[in-house]
């Protein structure tokens, strides 16, 4: 029915309008962002799988790794990794306990700012504590709440963390991105099915 | 010259004499008058660890009040301070830029402090091994944030290093500090370079500290509370206690003392003239102590409190008992009454005497500055005093007040019967409380208050400080050789630790290893080209290409080839001060500490810690339970104690047996003392007090003190009423001065006081109680 031209120009506007909204995040989308907040924290318990692959300066080619995710409210979160080899990065409070090579370690978070920023990050994240997340990064937030998409800066400046995506559609969470300052990378794909 | 002029110029002289002496004296207020002298060689290493060790360095600095930002940045100024202040060898408060220099100083090293370093972990299996580790760790989510860098670390040693360091879990932090476990309060660790023992330079440290930290306050405009604890800083406030109470205790004994002859006597010249033995005794006494031990322990003065009241009682006699033909009164009262008050001073002296070979500096001293005191007291009161006493000197007649006393305190079949009840009623008390009856922790004897000992154990446990309770101490002749042992006992140490007996332990070595040891680790590094090599054969297969090692490859070359680490190098690092902390000069070359940490649960088997090293480890090292060896020391003085005062009281029978030649007379004499002794020790058990050390020498004095009573209602009395009522008044002074002890909060004088106050109340009232025949010859 419309001409081709007259298309192009309302798509564009559209995604000048999108655009818009995506980067206002003080405008319309705070309450979406907020409402996935309230989303994440109905949810009790939760369990999913993830692959994940790790790019690096040096390496020929990415490193992979499978395991699972499990969160528990208010504050557990286990990481366990079964591949390439077995270790558990287990969060309780502020306790943190990694295990591997036949070792367990207890660490106080606090004394890990570097691995605690990602371990922190996703569980308030699953926890769905907007203002904890918003006391420590500078959150930018991208789409609709079926459709979105959190960035994690933290506000701390000697992070080794550059910025944690996530993704996703409300509650579900498909996938998280770790930057290190370094450029080193983590992509992890989430799901009972991984996706490519 | 009469006889009795050279008599007061002799007198004079001595006193000049004695008061050079105590004003050039040293005086010492610390603790270490009750930490004894040690005979054999590991007792003497555990008092030194007790006096001058790390432990006794250690100051524990605590901030609160105030909101937690501004407690972090008055930490950050207080740290600033104390580091370019000398006093402090070490300075912590978990600042980040500490950190930050530590793990590059470990990075920096890596290869010559990490026990992982070995021939086979730098083979081609090794370095494979290694390296696919590294990758297992990057690969997993949240890596890339922790795996060490493949560039420079691929074997992760950095990561085996902090694992054979990190024993000690570490204090929690908040604001960039260390806070206490509640996060209420930020938490310096701070170490002086003076020990523990030298209270003065403690002292200063701890005012230093104060002054720091108002200069913070009033720069940054805070408002927060300070609060301290340590060996130095209980030292310190044990002193400043020590001399307040014994100023104190002096004042207001004297003073009593003062009120109630003021009250018995009626003149001002008959108060001053009863100083005079006791001021004599006490000049004597101080500097007889300051001739012969060269310092003077407070807590010696303290206790010179009692000699006010044993000192004055001769003056008493004297007074009260030469009422009677004012002219010829004082030079009838010394042929009469001398030789029993000679009897009774011979007496204390044997029960003093008993002292003097007491291996606790603070015993001996009491037992020297009385002995010379009373007999300085009872000599004045003999050959000055009466030469003193004006023409018609008389004080008011105490008649009346001995022959109402004597109608009350009349021999009688039921008084006997009820002292017979009571010794029953004692001895099955003793008896019943025979488990809990002795004290045995030294803690008794510290005069550390409870609040002050729990807020200790609170900060202590806030930031992981070792205790310092459980040690293996090695000695060895040189620095290199402690090293060597120390590394020796370090593996045995390891073993027990992997099998979960041991939560850990520190070390000299960990961080700075023997020379010997660097080299075996530098020699297990491969040259480049080798290690190039067998980089690309372990390499074979894992995504990782060679080329990106070349800075591992470069940095194991450096360690391979650099110069050895040594103390200089740690600098500017908090391992320096762990390593001279650990790692000390001592007699005959160099003692390496360890310090034990226990597991998560309960207490470390130490016998099991020196089988394993007996065994296994070729190096002289003793394991140390500071505290239970510590107790065990206190346990063989309190079995001295008792070994003396029984020796002093063995010493008393066999003078009495000589002076009073009747066994029977001299039953009269011990036993109403026996009954006060018994009495006593039954009173305190009943009331749930632990005896300690003091208690026994209290029990020494009241025996040595109640024996002058006694002695005088064994012997017949010309004026039964006068001599009852110099006793009483004597007896009031001397319950007075003692008394006034038993509420002191230093626990050495307060179990004396507790126990020879009441006892020698008691000794009196059994004395007159069991005098040989009912005083019928008193009038009224």
């Amino acid at each position: 029915m419309t001409s081709g031209p007259r298309a192009n120009l309302l798509a564009t506007l559209a995604g000048v309008a999108l655009a818009l909204s995506g980067s206002c995040a003080h405008a319309g989308t705070r309450p979406a962002f907020e409402r996935l907040m309230g989303l994440l924290a109905a949810r009790q318990r939760g369990s999913v799988t993830f692959t994940a692959r790790t790019y690096a300066a040096g390496l020929t080619r990415p490193l992979q790794s499978a395991g699972i995710l499990r969160y528990r409210a208010p504050d557990h979160l286990e990481q366990l990794t079964r591949e390439p080899a077995r270790s558990a990065l287990i969060l309780d409070g502020e306790r943190l306990t990694v295990r591997r090579d036949g070792r367990t370690r207890h660490l106080n978070l606090r004394d890990y700012p570097d691995i605690a920023v990602y371990v922190a990050a996703l569980r308030d994240t699953l926890g769905g504590r907007g203002a904890q997340l918003q006391r420590h990064f500078a959150i930018g937030w991208h789409g609709t709440l079926a459709h979105w998409q959190l960035t994690l800066r933290p506000l701390q400046h000697r992070a080794r963390v550059r910025r944690i995506r996530l993704t996703g559609a409300a509650a579900d969470i498909h996938s998280i991105e770790i930057l290190a300052a370094d450029g080193a990378r983590t992509v992890m794909r989430l799901g009972p099915t991984p996706a490519t | 010259m009469s006889a009795r002029a050279i008599g007061l110029w002799v007198w004079a002289g001595l006193l000049v004499l004695a008061a050079l002496c105590v004003s050039q004296a040293r005086y010492a207020a610390d603790l270490s008058a009750f930490l004894p002298r040690a005979p054999s060689a590991s007792e003497r290493l555990l008092v030194e660890q007790l006096r001058n060790g790390i432990a006794s360095r250690l100051l524990i600095v605590a901030i609160g009040g105030a909101e937690a930002n501004e407690r972090a940045r008055l930490s950050r100024a207080l740290a600033q301070a104390l580091r370019a202040d000398r006093r402090f060898s070490v300075v912590q408060n978990g600042s980040r830029a500490a950190l930050q220099r530590d793990a590059e100083f470990l990075f920096a090293h890596r290869y010559r402090l990490s026990p992982a370093v070995t021939r086979e972990q730098f083979s081609v299996a090794g370095l494979r091994a290694a390296i696919g580790r590294t990758l297992g760790l990057l690969a997993a989510p949240g890596g890339v944030l922790a795996a060490p860098s493949l560039a420079n670390d691929p074997t992760g040693e950095m990561l085996a290093l902090l694992d054979s360091i990190a024993h000690t879990p570490p204090p929690r932090r908040a604001d960039g500090v260390w806070v206490s476990r509640d996060g209420r309060e930020a938490l310096l660790l701070v170490r002086t370079r003076a020990a523990g023992s030298d209270t003065d330079a403690q002292a200063a440290a701890i005012g230093a500290v104060r002054a720091a930290f108002e200069h913070a306050e009033a720069h940054l405009h805070a408002h927060a509370t300070l609060q301290m604890t340590g060996p130095g800083v209980f030292a310190v406030a044990a002193r400043a206690r020590i001399k307040r109470e014994v100023m104190r205790l002096s004042l207001l004994s004297g003073a009593l003392i003062l009120i109630l002859l003021a009250f018995a006597y009626r003149s001002i010249a008959a108060l001053a003239l009863a100083l005079v033995p006791v001021a004599s005794g006490a000049l004597a006494g101080v500097a007889a102590v300051a001739l012969r031990f060269g310092v003077v322990q407070g807590v010696t003065l303290g206790f010179g409190v009692t000699l006010i009241g044993e000192a004055v009682d001769y003056s008493i006699y004297l007074f009260v008992q030469s009422r009677t033909a004012a002219s010829t009164a004082p030079a009838d009262w010394l042929r009469r009454a001398w030789p029993t008050v000679r009897l009774g001073m011979l007496t204390s002296v044997c029960g003093f005497a008993a002292l003097l070979p007491s291996a606790f500096p603070g015993l001996a001293q009491l037992g020297w500055y009385s002995l010379t005191g009373v007999l300085a007291a009872g000599l004045v009161t003999r050959f000055v005093l009466p030469h003193l006493l004006p023409r018609r000197f008389a004080v008011r007649d105490l008649r009346a007040v001995g022959a109402a006393a004597a109608r009350l305190l009349r021999p009688s079949r039921p008084a006997h019967g009820l002292l017979l009840l009571l010794a029953l009623g004692s001895a099955l008390v003793l008896y019943s409380h025979r488990e809990t009856l002795w004290n045995h922790r030294l803690s008794a004897l510290s005069p550390v208050p409870r609040a002050a000992a729990r807020l200790d154990t609170r900060l202590r446990a806030a930031l992981g400080a070792p205790d310092g309770r459980d040690l293996v101490v090695i000695s060895a002749p040189s620095r290199q050789a402690a090293l060597r042992a120390a590394e020796r006992v370090g593996t045995v140490l390891d073993g027990l630790v992997a099998r979960g007996m041991l939560g850990g332990y520190q070390s000299p070595a960990t961080y700075l290893p023997s020379r010997a040891l660097q080299r075996r680790r530098a020699h297990a590094l491969p040259a480049p080209a080798v290690l190039r090599r067998r980089l690309a054969a372990a390499l074979r297969g894992l995504p990782v290409s060679p080329a990106v090692l070349a800075p591992f490859v470069r940095a194991v070359e450096r360690a391979r080839q650099g110069p050895p680490l040594t103390r200089a190098g740690l600098t500017g690092t908090s391992f320096a001060a762990a390593v001279d902390g650990l790692l000390v000069p001592a007699a005959g070359g160099w003692d390496a500490l360890l310090p034990l940490r226990r597991t998560g649960s309960g207490r470390i088997d130490l016998a099991a810690v020196r089988a394993a090293l007996a065994q296994h480890a070729r190096a002289h090292a003793t394991v140390l339970d500071l505290k239970r060896q510590a107790d065990a020391l206190y346990r063989t003085y309190l079995d001295e104690a008792i070994r003396l005062a029984l020796g002093g009281l063995a010493a008393i029978a066999v003078l009495l047996a000589v002076a009073l030649r009747s066994p029977l007379r001299m039953l009269r004499v011990v036993l109403p003392l026996a009954l006060a002794v018994l009495t006593v020790s039954a009173g305190l058990a009943a009331l749930g007090v632990a005896l300690t050390l003091l208690h026994v020498i209290g029990m020494l004095l009241i025996v040595a003190v109640g024996s002058n009573y006694a002695l005088f209602f064994a012997r017949r009395s010309l004026e039964p009423a006068l001599t009852l009522a110099s006793l009483l008044l004597a007896n009031a002074a001397t319950v007075l001065g003692f008394g006034v002890l038993a509420f002191s909060s230093v626990p050495v004088l307060r179990d004396l006081g507790q126990t020879v106050a009441p006892g020698a109340a008691l000794a009196l009232l059994f004395a007159a109680l069991l005098a040989h025949a009912p005083s019928a010859d008193a009038p009224g």
